[in-house]
């Protein structure tokens, strides 16, 4: 009998020794990578970045792996890559996008497929299925081909003040005209001077913010940018509909005065210094609003997903998100997926939300834990479990129909054009572009994913 | 067979050292400006697209001039530019002989002065347009704020676009305008004096003399003046960048800011490649025009 008990005590040692002997840790992952200098792009403007920074010393006390940052301003980012990706110049083992310019990026991407399945660089607690499924379709180009991890999950919602809506006796809109009389109503001038102290609504009427916005309404109404022979098909009444309550709201005087400039943070700030009454803006903006030190508005705001208008419509919240990307010419890759790896893990999510009142993380395990200690979580995780985000349209050119478009519609916002003659000049635009990129080939159709057409 | 042999001394001679001494800058010049310039005119006629490497390069003949040229995105900014320029550079040199004339004489605390006259030059483009940008913002720029003080309705000149070229022409007058004043300044003291002591003794009136002595003897130093004013200008991009982007909608969209999406927003290299040869071409005109109007009449 004792023999018997001094044998199983001896195999379950061995086998507990050699479990923890094969237990993953970064440190053992990052052994072979101890000591290399990571060099990493990030977007200036995002808080999620700067946590990342105050958080990099504890990963290179775990595995040794130095990292460098450089911080490039939003709208200076996607020129300064594809010069450097172009030039084949080896500067950045990771860069930090913006998932909007992911196409265009995706050929010089390296895919981390095959790191993945790796079990000595992947902790087996990593769980990707974790992650909202839109977010992992977004960093996704060739059928099962992942090129990264989000860090960041959000859409645009409409932030209304509560106190506001309630003195005047206005219930939530319910659709897009709602939100233009309810923005016609909240516009006041509350101290009897003659000028408007308070706005009904900021809007974004930059060239990088205007598309965005006014495409929200308009999938929530059932339109669709493109047919599925990618011919623009967004010349329409829906869309003029739109377009042209977007024109008004600035004409009229219902938006700020310099909202041709605004474009997500000066929208934020305009609304959470209290001079307007609703705002439509990217949800991980409540950051700022519900932050004591920087906002005059605290606790009075409610979030919800714009109306949409068509209740056949599933797919109508147009999704955004940001993440590291590994180009090919990389020096350190193993070492830059490990950094990814850990900035997107379980433990560092829960950490920024926790200890650095977060952003919008895009795993459903953190966003059920904080729930109630975000305002906007409920309506990200109830969006991710209906399916109700949804991409931009997936071809390389889309940052291209973005921008070719926003510009006629900020001229119309201006009153250079009619709102009609601005929707005519971007699709004839968008369409001449596409065809110079030899997108129209006989009756070549293109799958949902390229054209949008998703419900 | 005679091999002629030519010695180190005919090589290295007096007459030869001129050749010799403009051999480095003719490398420099080879590589920075030919080179690149060769090479842009034949990217002009290539279909490449940075975002699409799994499109190889392809020759597109003139398919990307077809597409520039027909193009009325092009033609607007083209004629944008042209405008902007030639309103610069008539408001730069009539404020820049203006105020050269009137301090062409000794006065009080011109040590001081002059060098604050010029400081604006000095300062980088990007720190001009940032600086001109905050003094429009309508929120909280001092001249919004001006404005508004004596009546004027508009939120800020930069959001309208009636108003936002003619800021960014004020903003390029501000920092260019002592370019010219030093240059006809320096000018004006350089010039001899029997002609204007020749003038006055046959009893020229001060215009007379401005019209028929002064103006003649600057004409080189204007020229050059203009010249180069008016390279710059046609070319302006850094102000525009940094203050309108080209907006709002594409009201201050200059030729460069044009170059500049195509090239680095678009990445259709090709295409930004026809638009920098065009601009080339207009500039090159330009250039002619002015240094054969410099060279061409002499002085009766």
């Amino acid at each position: 009998m004792k023999k018997v008990v001094l044998s199983l005590m001896i195999v379950f040692l061995v086998v507990g020794l050699s479990a923890y002997g094969f237990a993953w840790s970064l440190m053992e992952a990052a052994r072979p990578y101890k000591g290399v200098t990571l060099h990493v792009s990030l977007m200036g403007g995002y808080e999620i970045n700067t946590t990342l920074q105050k958080l990099t010393p504890e990963f290179t006390e775990q595995t040794g792996i130095k990292v460098v940052y450089d911080v490039v301003p939003y709208e200076e980012t996607l020129e300064k890559h594809m010069i450097l990706l172009a030039t084949g110049t080896q500067a950045y083992d990771l860069l930090n996008i913006d998932n909007l310019w992911f196409g265009q990026y995706v050929g010089f991407l390296r895919p981390i497929n095959d790191f993945m399945a790796d079990t000595k660089l992947t902790a087996p607690d990593f769980d990707y299925e974790d992650f909202v499924p839109m977010m992992r379709t977004i960093y996704q180009w060739a059928e099962g081909e992942i090129y990264t991890f989000p860090e960041m999950y959000f859409f645009p919602v409409l932030m209304h003040r509560k106190d506001l809506l309630a003195e005047a006796g206005l219930a939530l809109p319910n659709s897009t005209q709602e939100f233009y009389d309810w923005a016609a109503k909240l516009t006041r001038d509350t101290d009897g001077d003659g000028k408007t102290d308070i706005y009904g609504t900021t809007i974004q009427g930059r060239r990088t913010g205007v598309f965005d916005e006014i495409l929200n309404w308009y999938w929530g109404a059932g339109g669709q940018v493109f047919d599925e022979y990618l011919h623009p098909v967004f010349n329409n009444d829906q869309f003029l509909k739109k377009l042209t309550i977007w024109c008004d709201l600035y004409k009229n005087g219902y938006a700020p005065p310099g909202a041709t400039d605004y474009e997500l943070g000066e929208a934020a700030a305009w609304f959470y210094q209290g001079n307007a009454a609703m705002s439509c803006n990217w949800s991980f903006t409540a950051t700022w609003i519900e932050n004591p030190e920087l906002s005059k508005i605290v606790g009075k705001v409610g979030y919800m997903r714009f109306p949409k208008e068509d209740p056949s419509v599933q797919k109508y919240l147009r999704e955004a998100s940001t993440a590291m990307c590994l180009p090919k010419i990389a020096r350190h890759k193993e070492a830059a997926y490990l950094l990814m790896q850990w900035f997107t893990s379980k433990e560092i999510q829960r950490r920024i939300q926790s200890e650095f009142k977060g952003a919008s993380p895009p795993r459903f395990s953190v966003l059920e834990e904080f729930i109630d200690q975000y305002p906007t979580f409920r309506t990200h995780l109830d969006a991710a479990e209906k399916g109700q985000v949804r991409m931009v349209p997936k071809i390389v050119e889309w940052s291209e129909v973005d921008d070719l478009s926003a510009l006629e519609f900020q001229r119309a916002m201006i009153g250079d054009i009619s709102p009609k003659k601005a929707l005519e000049n971007a699709v004839e635009k968008v369409e001449r572009m596409l065809k110079d990129k030899g997108y129209y080939i006989g009756d070549k159709k293109y799958p949902p994913l390229f054209t949008g057409r998703y419900q | 067979m005679k091999i002629k042999v030519i010695s180190k001394r005919k090589i290295f001679t007096d007459q030869n050292l001129k050749y010799w001494l403009l051999l480095p800058v003719f490398f420099v010049t080879l590589a920075v400006a030919i080179i690149p310039l060769v090479y842009s005119i034949g990217l002009s006629f290539f279909k490449w697209i940075v975002t699409r490497p799994d499109l190889p390069i392809s020759f597109a003949g003139l398919g990307n001039w077809v597409y520039i040229l027909g193009d009325m995105t092009f033609w607007e900014a083209l004629s944008r530019t042209l405008i902007f320029t030639a309103s610069v550079i008539v408001i730069e040199f009539s404020l820049g002989l203006g105020i050269a004339l009137l301090l062409n004489r000794p006065f009080y605390g011109a040590k001081i002065i002059l060098p604050l006259m010029i400081l604006p030059v000095m300062l980088s483009p990007i720190v001009v347009g940032l600086m001109w940008r905050y003094l429009y913002n309508g929120d909280f720029g001092l001249i919004a704020w001006i404005l508004k003080t004596i009546g004027f309705e508009k939120h800020s000149l930069l959001s309208d676009s009636s108003t936002a070229l003619p800021a960014v022409l004020i903003t390029d007058i501000w920092h260019w305008t002592p370019f010219i004043f030093i240059l006809i300044f320096a000018g004006l003291h350089s010039l001899p004096g029997a002609p204007f002591e020749a003038a006055r003794v046959d009893g020229a009136t001060k215009g007379q003399i401005f019209r028929w002595v002064t103006l003649p003897l600057l004409k080189r130093v204007i020229m050059v003046a203009i010249l180069l004013r008016t390279i710059d200008a046609f070319k302006i991009m850094d102000e525009i960048f940094i203050m309108t982007s080209g907006g709002p909608g594409r009201a201050t969209e200059t030729l460069s800011m044009l170059i500049y999406r195509q090239s680095f927003r678009y990445f259709t290299m090709g295409k930004g490649a026809v638009l920098a040869v065009v601009s080339f071409v207009v500039i090159l005109f330009m250039c002619q025009y002015f240094i054969k109007f410099a060279t061409g009449k002499k002085e009766a």
